[in-house]
């Protein structure tokens, strides 16, 4: 399991997420998907639904976590969104100690 | 508004996967926020429109098609992602939350309430900016019956409350204008709903 899916199931596990957005539009999702099509392999564009990308950030290497979730209702959201991107830092520090990181946490649904 | 945010999906396709179940973007649909948000925006209309036909909408003239064709116009741009809206945390991190989820937030609680369903639906001012004054602005669909003065004070204090709980917003006003007028429903035993 990739790091991005192991973030995405730690996400769907926390109290108060409803759901995992793809982190990207349309537009973009299709042209990835292009883009696989016409590269070697036979491996299809997956869905994203976490990303991570790594940084310079000062000389330290920094990895941002950008994340879309839906909220269930039950945590307001501002403090949803602040307990995911401490869960998401805590996990990051555990697998790749070192690392600075930065969440990016988007919800961008209420209730739902 | 930034137009990348918005995922192209058309209402009538929503529409006919909402009929049918089915959809060649199926896994699409569910995973994107924006479709989701319309696709509960038309479940809400098709309420609207049963109950509508309940009270024969067929004979209550130009009206009230005219609110419907308001709601459906002003469906498609609402619930696009709009504006990101800042939330506190941790220095290092960027925690937002979009403005279609907060209008959408309005709409559920508003159409939540009896006799009550959301138009038009803005949030004026800088959201983007942490603290700055933003006013709701709501256009609403009443039943007939129900006293006006009430409602919109039962609306504001739902919203606000709502908006204190799920959002950091700094809300200036919740505004209420009543722009149409639903017939009420017929009661049992009379001919039209109209007649009280």
């Amino acid at each position: 399991m990739s790091l991005e899916e192991e973030i995405r199931e730690l996400v769907l596990g926390l109290e108060g997420v409803s759901i995992v957005y793809a982190a990207d539009p349309l537009w973009l999702t299709v042209l990835k998907q292009v883009g696989a099509a016409l590269s070697p392999g036979d491996d299809p564009a997956q869905l994203p639904f976490v990303v991570c990308q790594m940084e310079d950030g000062d000389g330290r290497a920094t990895m941002r976590v950008q994340i879309r979730i839906g909220s269930k209702g039950d945590v307001p959201a501002p403090a949803l969104a602040r307990s995911v991107a401490a869960a998401i830092r805590r996990f990051i520090a555990a697998a790749r100690p070192g690392l600075e990181v930065v969440a990016a946490v988007e919800i961008a649904a209420i209730g739902v | 508004m930034n137009p990348t945010r918005d995922c192209g999906r058309r209402i009538w396709d929503l529409s006919d996967f909402l009929d049918t179940g089915a959809s060649p973007d199926a896994e699409h649909i569910a995973h994107c926020p924006q479709c989701q948000a319309r696709l509960a925006g038309l479940r809400s209309l098709h309420a609207a429109a049963l109950e509508l036909l309940e009270d024969d909408v067929a004979s209550a003239g130009t009206e009230e098609s005219g609110w419907l064709e308001t709601m459906l116009a002003n469906l498609r741009l609402e619930t696009r992602a709009g504006r990101s809206i800042p939330l506190a945390g941790d220095p290092s991190d960027q925690l937002s939350e979009t403005e279609g989820a907060v209008i959408a937030l309005v709409r559920n609680i508003g159409d939540s309430l009896g006799g009550v369903l959301i138009g038009r639906c803005r949030l004026d001012g800088d959201v983007t900016v942490p603290g700055a004054p933003v006013e709701v602005n709501v256009n609403v669909s009443a039943r007939y019956g129900y006293p006006l003065p009430g409602l919109a004070e039962q609306l504001r204090e739902a919203v606000v409350a709502g908006l204190l709980v799920e959002t950091e917003l700094n809300v200036a006003a919740v505004n209420v204008a009543f722009t149409d007028m639903r017939a009420p429903i017929a009661e049992p035993g009379t001919e039209e709903g109209g007649k009280l």
